[in-house]
């Protein structure tokens, strides 16, 4: 029932297994609190080796926390993450130095990702430096692997491009020969010319490197181009998952035609993509009550009473997962 | 890592250039230059250097400004040139002395408390409450009335009030910066607390801690100065210059160059610190606190 009998077991990267994530607003003089922010909930999902695996949604869908957890920057609340067959929350010191050069990052905005006292050498060498891994030339021929040349060592982030500063994050990320690099929105703070060559490089590395990639977006062009299996979010829920082709091919979750059908298009060929049964304008419709019930039932233009018991995240075949009453 | 300190040299190298097309930031940096410069070589420009201290030649007291004696003698027959230029070694010392173990000991526990939060954190900011309470003047006051007026006791005095300043701006930037991507990041790759504190932090608190340290020099020699003039400070007859401007006051209407020439030298010297300091903030566009 479960995503995590999908397919094999232990050859598996990443396995999260019902991980939820609670933030609490805390306010007022004894800092109590005021509410809470369901950003992630029940989610489970598989990570191969050397796959592209897309985490796609709105801003607030919960993507940048399962990536945070991943990153152990947060600890969920339950759930567990497996990396390896590893629980990653259970790492002594020694475990988590050692995960933390497996997995590296890149950063949605690398203006701010990239400390502005430090000179480009000194980035890239930084991670390095805390795995005592530094050596003369490695510093170089990581830039090599972003296509920026010697020239750029010298240079402080501030006297970069956009996708410089991007190339310069990426050749950080990679000096430890990560397994897994997760990409939280790579090119979004980026001009969309400057994208396509980013995305362009990301997919050269891949086949240079065999690195397993965690890419989230919220740009359902780039995904479609970029990864080989997608997973939907919407509020810190799980809408559907599977094969990239299949979703954009045949996607089931009322909220993924929802995303479908507001890319922006330029030509009648890609008009047809589009589905076809999505309304111009959708009312939305407070939910009361049933907090258990579809997260997506208040814009959903499918909605009937029995969304307000929660449809299970179902295997519709060829490994397509779906969480929809009416798929 | 002689490469790397070739390469801080040249980014110094590159801000002060920048610092001096300030006009008034290099206005201060000359003066500063000059100050140090005269404090420096103060016993080879004076041709009187054994005037400076305890001395007395009454046949030569009171003898207004002349090429001999630029700046006249004063009531016990010294040199007053000879006595500022001393008296500027006396405050640069203070400055010195006072600022450097303040800012190593306040930047560290700032570092700590605002990385590490909880109870280090209330621990930092309830003793800096109660250092910070104190008015450094009446403080020094009870100090000097434990251990008798002299330099050590404005030492202690102000040491022990400055390095809570540090402390608590160093605090309130680090919980700002920690916060920043860039230390996200770091602690991804795997770096360690010491390496984010210093490496990842500290750099880029670098220019507010440096133009606050500009203009508290020149509050420091101010407050040591105010210090002397009250008698709790130095004590005649080292060459002080609050020291010189309390004693000259007297003379004030009859042999005005006794306070006077103290007065611009201290007034001068507070000057440049300030202007450096204001310079370095406009460069950087820091606030400080």
């Amino acid at each position: 029932m479960l995503p995590n009998r999908e397919a094999c077991g232990s050859s598996d990267i990443y396995s999260l297994e019902e991980v939820s994530k609670t933030f609490e607003v805390k306010s007022g003089l004894a800092r109590s609190v005021r509410a809470e922010i369901q950003a992630v909930s029940g989610v489970s999902f598989r990570v191969r080796p050397s796959e592209t695996f897309g985490i796609i949604g709105e801003t607030g869908s919960g993507k940048t926390t399962i990536a945070k957890m991943m990153l152990l920057v947060y600890r969920p609340d339950t759930g567990r993450i497996l990396f390896e067959g590893e629980d990653i929350s259970k790492f002594k010191d020694a475990q988590i130095r050692d995960y933390r050069r497996k997995v590296q990052t890149v950063f949605q905005d690398p203006t701010s990702s990239l400390n502005p006292r430090h000179k480009v050498r000194d980035l890239v060498e930084a991670p390095l430096k805390i795995y005592h891994q530094a050596s003369e030339g490695k510093v170089n021929s990581l830039l090599k692997l972003v296509n920026l040349d010697d020239s750029y060592l010298q240079r402080y982030p501030h006297t970069l491009s956009g996708g410089e500063k991007q190339r310069v994050a990426i050749a950080r990320a990679l000096a430890l020969n990560p397994e897994v690099l997760i990409l939280d929105e790579p090119t979004s703070a980026l001009d969309v010319s400057v994208q396509a060559k980013i995305i362009a490089l990301l997919k050269d590395l891949k086949t240079r490197l065999k690195i397993t990639y965690v890419f989230i977006s919220h740009d359902l062009s780039l995904v479609a181009n970029f990864c080989d299996r997608t997973l939907v979010v919407y509020r810190g829920k799980m809408c559907e998952m599977g094969e990239t082709g299949e979703i954009f091919k045949n996607p089931l979750h009322p909220y993924t035609r929802l995303l479908l059908s507001s890319v922006p298009v330029v030509s009648d060929s890609e008009i047809r993509v589009k589905p076809a049964d999505v309304p111009e304008e959708i009312p939305t419709v407070p939910i009361n009550g049933h907090s258990e019930g579809c997260v997506f039932r208040d814009r959903c233009w499918l909605r009937e009473d029995v969304c307000d018991t929660g449809p299970k995240f179902i295997d519709k075949g060829k490994e397509h997962w779906v969480a929809c009453h009416f798929a | 890592m002689s490469d790397s300190s070739v390469v801080r040299w040249q980014n110094f190298a590159q801000s002060f250039r920048r610092l001096t097309y300030d006009r008034m930031a290099l206005a201060g940096l000359v003066m500063l230059a000059a100050i140090v410069a005269l404090a420096l070589l103060a016993p080879y420009i004076t041709p009187y250097p054994n005037e400076a201290g305890a001395y007395a030649n009454f046949g030569q007291a009171f003898l207004s400004p002349s090429l001999s004696h630029l700046f006249g003698t004063d009531d016990v027959g010294r040199d007053v040139f000879t006595r500022v230029i001393f008296g500027f070694r006396i405050s640069l010392f203070i400055a010195v002395v006072v600022l450097i173990p303040s800012v190593i000991l306040g930047v560290t526990l700032g570092l700590v408390a605002g990385y590490y939060g909880g109870w280090v954190e209330a621990l930092v900011e309830r003793v800096t409450d109660v250092f910070l309470a104190l008015p450094a003047l009446i403080f020094a006051l009870v100090i000097a009335g434990i251990l008798g007026p002299s330099l050590q006791d404005v030492i202690i005095a102000l040491l022990s009030l400055w390095w809570n300043w540090y402390a608590r701006i160093m605090f309130t930037l680090t919980k700002s910066l920690k916060n920043q991507p860039y230390v996200e990041a770091a602690r991804v790759q795997g770096a360690g607390a010491f390496r984010i504190m210093f490496r990842e932090i500290l750099p880029n608190a670098a220019s507010t801690l440096s133009a606050k340290m500009m203009l508290d020099a020149g509050f420091i020699i101010l407050i040591e100065a105010g210090m002397g003039f009250l008698g709790i400070g130095v004590r005649p007859p080292t060459p002080d210059l609050g020291v010189m401007v309390a004693n000259g006051s007297a003379y004030i209407a009859t042999k005005w160059w006794i306070p006077v020439f103290p007065s611009i030298a201290l007034t001068l010297l507070i000057l440049a610190f300030n202007l450096i300091g204001n310079g370095i903030r406009d460069l950087f566009d820091v606030k400080v606190i």
